[in-house]
């Protein structure tokens, strides 16, 4: 596949999922970006934004099978990745998958879960496997998980550790529509909408996927772009606002992720727009902030604005 | 006999001693009233006056104002015959008929305006001014040029905070686009065309920040540049940035043949200047220079009168004070006012000075002591002090005084005599001139000025007169006139007084402009003061204090419970989720699980209670000893 047919498949699968979460194009974009890239997004964003409505529409557009857990604090690992029922029938255990065992996965409130059960999780993202009594078993390719956190201070929470965060190839704030959109969306359910009744044209298939990840493999960056990435990750562990930087795990994900951009875009190679575009998501999950820094207010995102300021784009002005 | 001899000598020393400031009185008087006929100094006057350093003397293009016309033109012919620029001077017009005089030579701008057959005045003045309304029109345009272009563009704020270093400012190539433009073009000769495409690039960039369309950053990319962009190049310059992206990150090498295509792009940029940046700044400097110097080419047509009253002019004493210059042993011009006069000064001449009854009251008790004062037209406040009649009369007779042929020159005044006082010179049965004792010492007063003026000093014996009515021989002078007591008294008065007003104007219109075309900043630029970050206790301190002004013990409780409630469920393996469950787990004996228990129950929703601080002090303490004993599990 070449990166014309690249970009023309990406425009309409966006414009499908785009034409039923309405004002989250951006987030419909990364999300897309990420699955092409084959890496997990975390959703942050208050309830009743659109992210299960996303993850679904996601699923049609991709043909992919589609689950969601609802992370509870009750919820044990067992109710993830399955395990042995014995069964009295055939006296033997049968394995029964848990909901992970999917290409779509929706994880709704992460961070309700206690950590034995995040961490269930969150091994299945890494290995693309799920391990239960000695046996591997593999999910199913490609695999997407889609975690949700509420950022409201609610009790009873267990946020998830950056250490984990940091498996998560994106971090995405969704945030509320605007005005004419949340218009659109009321207009939207007076035409007769209904978001459990989804009816979207399969755009990409799994083979398109897999094509579009070899496309964007093959998409060529110059060695200032390497340089710029690395400077970019370099400065978050020489902050004075940054207790721990980000790992070289976000340079392989900028630049996985920038490769991809690029072929979104049409181009068989990355400009430092690809770089500037993604940092921000690459980034604000993997840095943890000082106290002090927290207590007056900082962001992440306005920690990263300041590097990205800080940091000379090259073949830029100067 | 001896007593008879001793009241005979008594008597004549003490009629000596009585008579003998009389007797001073009228030695010095007739030494005063000796005028002697210097022949000399008067041809040194004549000669000095035709030297060509007085203008109304010499001069060819001379004017005189119509007082001075009516009565030096009115003179008799020797005086004339002294002056051939009077003798010209009183074939023109006065300054005050304004009439054209077909003598005078034109300045460049006159002929040029003459030849035109238009009226050179009236077009000079019209294009001075109408080049100034456009100079001024500019500078506005230019200002509010600026001032738009300083409205906010969106970029991110930043907490300052947040900032690793100190403030942000552009670091960019010191080059301008022409530059840039030139050494781009150069690498592209040598085949370093990925390089010269970069170049290019940059050259794109601080072209459009020359024309104050973007913010040139190190940090800013193509989509921020054109995201800054007004509509109407917006599409134009999108392209060629695109394209030159594509050209300079492609693993390809690019060919010449885009990247001469891409220069050409850039050249036929709708917003290109002309050829080169200096001469861009060249034009917008040379209305500035020419709207300064036009001017001062029309400033010649434009050639004042001089005052009758300079030093040099028929009315000033420029000609007295060189002539006392030759003639005394020293001479100084009075400035300040007449707080008191120098030891050494023998002769203080007054020339019309306006001086105010303390003045004279200093110059009375230094005339008392022994001085010479010479006072010309004396005022209504001298008479006060002195004690001496000042008014006077015109006199229509001529000019006398012993031993000189001397004639006035303009109309002359004198007193009434004084029958202590010597004439020296008069007018009839006026006194023109008169000296008289006061003290030790003595004054002259002069009814006319016109006997010291320079239009009279070159006549006859005129000087002599003048000179010896100072009688400066051996003399230190101090002259006192119109200049006393009138200094500046601040600096822009001494600015018009020196005729530089209109020059410092200049001066000022040229540094505003500069600091326009600098902008705002002025000097180097300084980097802002970020406000110090504060320790975390602190913060921690003014919050807790913040807590214990609003009494918020209660909430704080309830808060800490739920945090202890989470730390004990992380710690211990508790059956169920519930206070008494987690107590039993974290504790050993019943009655600690019992108090544990209860604490957190009750701390919980410690806000509802009403308990008093001491309460929720002990609870607090309950609740941090289980989370201390289970800190290691």
């Amino acid at each position: 596949m070449d990166t014309a047919e690249f970009k023309q498949k990406f425009d309409r699968a966006v414009a499908e999922v785009s034409s039923v979460v309405l004002g989250q194009r951006d987030v419909v974009e990364h999300a897309l970006l990420a699955a092409i890239s084959g890496g997990h997004v975390l959703l942050e964003g208050v309830p009743g934004l659109g992210k299960t409505l996303l993850v679904r529409a996601l699923s049609q557009v991709l043909g992919c099978s589609f689950n969601r857990i609802q992370f509870t604090p009750d919820l044990m690992p067992s109710d993830v990745t399955g395990g042995n029922i014995f069964n009295q029938k055939s006296g033997d255990f049968d394995f029964i998958p848990g909901p992970v065992f999917t290409q779509l996965l929706l994880a709704d409130e992460i961070n309700r879960a206690p950590a034995k059960t995040q961490s269930s999780l969150l091994e299945a993202m890494q290995e693309r496997s799920v391990t239960t009594d000695g046996v591997t078993r593999p999910l199913p390719v490609p695999f997407l998980v889609l975690a949700t956190q509420n950022p409201l201070e609610s009790q009873g929470t267990y946020p998830l550790p950056e250490a984990q965060l940091d498996r998560f190839l994106l971090k995405v704030n969704v945030a509320y529509p605007a005005f004419e959109v949340e218009k659109a969306l009321l207009h939207a359910y007076v035409a007769g909408f209904d978001p459990q009744a989804l009816t979207l044209t399969q755009i990409l298939s799994v083979d398109d996927l897999v094509a579009m990840r070899e496309t964007a493999s093959r998409v060529a960056v110059d060695h200032s772009i390497l340089d710029y990435i690395t400077r970019l990750v370099l400065a978050t562990r020489d902050h004075k606002s940054i207790d721990v930087g980000a790992s070289p795990r976000a340079s392989v994900g900028l630049l996985v992720t920038a490769r991809t951009q690029a072929a979104t875009q049409g181009r068989s190679f990355v400009v430092p727009d690809d770089v500037k575009t993604l940092a921000r998501s690459i980034l604000r999950h993997r840095i943890v902030l000082y106290p002090d820094a927290e207590l007056e207010g900082i962001s992440p995102d306005d920690v990263i604005a300041s590097i990205l300021v800080e940091t000379s784009v090259p073949g830029g002005v100067a | 006999m001896p007593r008879l001899g001793i009241w005979l000598v008594s008597a004549c020393v003490t009629a000596f001693a009585l008579g003998l400031p009389g007797a001073q009185r009228a030695c010095a008087n007739e030494e005063a009233a000796r005028l002697e006929n210097d022949e000399a100094l008067d041809r040194r006057a004549q000669k000095r006056l035709r030297s060509g350093d007085f203008a109304f003397c010499s001069s060819t293009t001379y004017r005189l104002w119509r007082d001075d016309k009516r009565e030096l033109c009115a003179q008799k012919p020797a005086l004339l015959e002294d002056c051939p620029g009077l003798q010209l001077a009183c074939q023109r017009p006065a300054w005050e008929d304004q009439a054209s005089d077909q003598d005078e030579s034109p300045s460049w701008l006159g002929s040029l305006f003459d030849k035109l057959g238009i009226a050179g005045d009236a077009l000079a003045r019209i294009l001075f001014w109408a080049l100034l309304v456009v100079g001024l029109a500019w500078l506005v345009r230019l200002w509010a040029k600026r001032f738009a272009a300083r409205q906010p563009v969106p970029v991110v704020e930043i907490p300052t905070s947040a900032l690793p270093t100190a403030r942000i400012s552009f670091e960019g190539d010191d080059r301008s686009a022409a530059e840039l433009l030139a050494a781009a073009r150069a690498l592209l000769e040598t085949g370093a065309i990925r390089e010269a495409l970069h170049l290019l690039y940059r050259t794109t960039m601080v072209h459009l920040a020359e024309n104050q369309l973007i913010v040139v950053h190190k940090s800013k990319t193509t989509r921020d540049y054109v995201a800054e962009l007004p509509e109407s190049v917006r599409r134009e310059v999108r392209d060629l940035a695109l394209s030159l992206d594509e050209q300079r990150f492609r693993p390809e090498t690019p060919m010449e043949s885009a990247a001469r295509t891409l220069l050409a792009r850039f050249s036929a940029l709708p917003i290109m200047p002309s050829a080169t940046s200096e001469t861009a700044r060249s034009a917008r400097v040379l209305p500035v220079l020419l709207l300064l110097l036009l001017p001062l080419g029309g400033c010649s047509d434009l050639e004042l009168p001089e005052d009758p009253m300079a030093p040099r002019g028929p009315r000033g004493f420029g000609l007295f004070e060189e002539l006392l210059s030759e003639n005394a042993e020293s001479v100084s011009k009075k400035i300040r006012r007449v707080s008191a006069v120098d030891e050494e000064t023998t002769t203080v001449i007054s020339l019309s000075a306006p001086l105010v009854a303390f003045d004279w009251q200093v110059l009375h008790d230094w005339v008392e002591s022994g001085g010479h004062l010479v006072v010309v037209e004396p005022n209504p406040e001298f008479a006060e002090v002195f004690d001496v009649d000042v008014k006077s009369e015109e006199c229509g007779a001529p000019l006398l005084a012993p031993e000189l042929r001397v004639r006035s020159v303009g109309a002359l005044r004198g007193f009434a005599p004084q029958t202590e006082a010597t004439a020296r010179a008069s007018c009839g049965s006026k006194v023109v001139a008169d000296s008289s004792a006061h003290g030790e010492g003595w004054v002259t007063r002069v009814a006319s000025r016109n006997l010291f003026e320079n239009r009279a000093l070159g006549v006859a014996d005129n000087a002599s007169l003048a000179l010896g009515l100072a009688d400066v021989r051996e003399a230190s002078v101090e002259l006192l006139g119109p200049w006393t007591g009138e200094g500046a008294h601040h600096p822009l008065e001494s600015l018009r007084r020196a005729g530089l007003g209109t020059w410092a104007a200049h001066v000022m219109v040229l540094l505003g402009l500069y600091a326009l075309a600098r902008g705002r900043r002025f000097g180097s630029p300084q980097d802002e003061r970020t406000s110090s970050r504060r320790a975390f206790v602190e913060h921690a301190e003014a919050l807790a204090a913040q807590y214990l002004r609003a009494s918020a013990s209660a909430f704080t409780l309830s808060r800490y419970a739920e945090w202890t409630w989470e730390m004990l469920r992380k710690r211990v393996a508790s059956r169920e989720d519930t206070p008494r469950s987690l107590a039993r787990a974290s504790t050993e004996g019943d009655a600690q699980a019992a108090e544990l228990s209860r604490c957190l129950s009750l701390s919980r929703k410690a806000s509802e209670l009403g308990e008093t601080e001491k309460q929720h002090l002990e609870r607090f303490r309950v609740l941090e000893k289980a989370v201390a004993e289970t800190r290691s599990r």
